[in-house]
């Protein structure tokens, strides 16, 4: 009698926890890892609007930003060469499929290549830093930034010539969110500073 | 009662699951709390501030202090910075001291050393009596480095005790006669060159280069961190190499760091050296070159406005020039 009533039980747990297993199992979306609508294609698009640098439709596939990637007007001073640069540079590489991690995420491994801002800017100060210490040990003199300005415009120039040599490739694991129906980019600091060319 | 417990538990059970799930649904769906970021914004700032960023380095950068190549009195040394036998300052560093070498069996001499590094060719330098070339009268070399602001000096070549020999001082290019003898150019990097002077007038070595100092005097003690060993009478000195006198000696061990050498003679405690010997003596101290200068009563090394060796003949002999080391730190 005793053992009936031990299994009655058990057969009542098991029967509550498959039911809320199957509703558990209704509720999650059903999404591809791969093809139309998967989180990989939705990270694509994301990218592709990035280096298009369309603000518009950037703006709303990052998840926990309102998010603006217009590419700036183009010029011919030093400094709209090097966004010049850093948009030419602009390019991505999907590794595998995504990886699924619960009902809601994913994630997605991307290789993405850029112009690097802050290893330029490296460069830059250490050949204006090394010619501003040669001029200073011959005797010239630099008071202010308005003596060291050629030097650098001219540095700038020069690094320009060969922007290749500072392309970076990182590879970045990217969590998208499926969020009202559609798939997202969690953002990271590191993903936003490789999206920046690593300048901020 | 128990009967009726069973489907509640399960109604229960499932209440809770279905709350589960619709929680999970409200927080993917809430972005209300997210900010604003401007990738664009936020890379064209931080272009637009590099030269600022690249200025600040470079106003960060150590002071180059250069210091003019004339005959002017360098700027004084910071006397609160010498010891008994050390200077240091941003611009020079000096380290003298004493050392007992044992020759032979029977003897022994005393070297003075000074082992200094700088941070500009323009820290060497040359002072010259009355500070013209040429001028017959003479002054003593403790008096020239008192004059000329020298952390440490030591006599020359005694340019104006012969007619002849190729001289260079502060960039300034006095005679060009050579004696066929071993000279020694130091050129604008600071850097010793050792070659013999008549090569050097008519290969067109002291036209082409930008030379800061050319001594006529030797023999080239240490080439290529190998002692020279000369093997016949050097004839172009006074003083005869072969014999056993106070001698004074300039070496290169590296970029802008040099040794100075005076040693004693002419006394019972340091009889002196040969050339060859001090060419020895230079070379185990690890000079990639090293000079011979004038020796004898002349040799002098004066650390600190005092006279740091034992003079030999009874006390400082005057003389035409001086090599001297300064501080380029500006008097403040």
């Amino acid at each position: 009698m005793k053992r009936r009533r031990c299994l009655q039980r058990a057969a009542g747990i098991f029967l509550a926890v498959a039911v809320m297993l199957g509703l558990s199992g209704c509720r999650m979306p059903s999404y591809n890892l791969s093809g139309d609508g998967s989180p990989s294609k939705a990270l694509a698009a994301f990218l592709d609007e990035v280096i298009e640098g369309d603000d518009v439709k950037a703006k709303d596939m990052v998840y926990n930003y309102y998010f603006s990637a217009e590419k700036p007007t183009d010029g011919d001073d030093l400094n709209s060469r090097i966004l010049t640069c850093l948009y030419d540079s602009r390019s991505y590489e999907l590794v595998g499929k995504a990886k699924r991690l619960d009902s809601h995420t994913a994630r997605v491994t991307v290789n993405y290549t850029t112009f690097d801002i802050g290893k330029f800017e490296e460069a830059v100060t250490d050949e204006a830093m090394e010619i501003v210490q040669q001029r200073e040990y011959n005797g010239e003199v630099f008071e202010n930034n308005n003596d060291t300005q050629p030097i650098i415009d001219r540095c700038k120039e020069e690094q320009l010539t060969h922007p290749e040599e500072f392309y970076t490739t990182q590879v970045f694991e990217i969590e998208m969110i499926s969020c009202r129906g559609r798939w997202m980019v969690m953002m990271t600091g590191d993903f936003y500073k490789a999206l920046s060319g690593y300048a901020v | 009662m128990k009967k009726a417990a069973k489907p509640l538990c399960f109604f229960g059970a499932l209440i809770v699951c279905l709350l589960v799930v619709s929680s999970g649904d409200k927080m993917v769906d809430d972005r209300a709390s997210v900010t604003e970021k401007d990738v664009t914004r936020d890379t064209v700032r931080v272009v637009s501030d590099m030269d600022s960023r690249i200025n600040a380095r470079i106003f960060n950068l150590p002071k180059v202090y250069v210091l003019p190549m004339d005959f002017e009195p360098s700027p004084k040394p910071d006397s609160a910075k010498f010891t008994e036998d050390t200077y240091e300052d941003e611009t020079i560093s000096v380290k003298c001291w004493h050392e007992r070498i044992q020759i032979t069996k029977k003897r022994t001499i005393t070297a003075n050393f000074a082992d200094i590094t700088i941070a500009h060719p323009t820290q060497l330098r040359t002072a010259l009596s009355n500070g013209k070339f040429g001028v017959i009268r003479r002054v003593y070399g403790s008096k020239m480095a008192e004059m000329n602001n020298a952390v440490i000096a030591i006599n020359g070549d005694y340019y104006n005790f012969r007619p002849q020999g190729v001289i260079i001082r502060q960039g300034r290019v006095f005679r060009t006669e050579p004696m066929n003898i071993d000279g020694l150019f130091i050129n604008s990097d600071g850097d010793f060159v050792v070659m013999n002077d008549k090569k050097a007038v008519k290969s067109g070595f002291v036209k082409k280069n930008k030379l800061y100092q050319a001594f006529a005097f030797g023999p080239v003690l240490v080439k290529d961190g190998e002692p020279v060993q000369k093997q016949y009478v050097y004839d172009s000195v006074e003083c005869d190499p072969r014999a056993k006198c106070p001698r004074t000696a300039i070496g290169q061990l590296g970029k802008l760091h040099y040794l100075l050498c005076t040693i004693d003679g002419r006394s019972d405690v340091s009889m002196g050296l040969t050339t060859n010997e001090l060419a020895v003596v230079m070379a185990d101290k690890k000079c990639i070159t090293a000079y011979n200068l004038d020796g004898g009563q002349s040799s002098v090394m004066i650390f600190n406005n005092g006279i740091y060796n034992v003079v030999s003949g009874g006390g400082e002999r005057i003389m035409s020039d001086i090599i001297y080391f300064a501080t380029a730190l500006p008097e403040s």
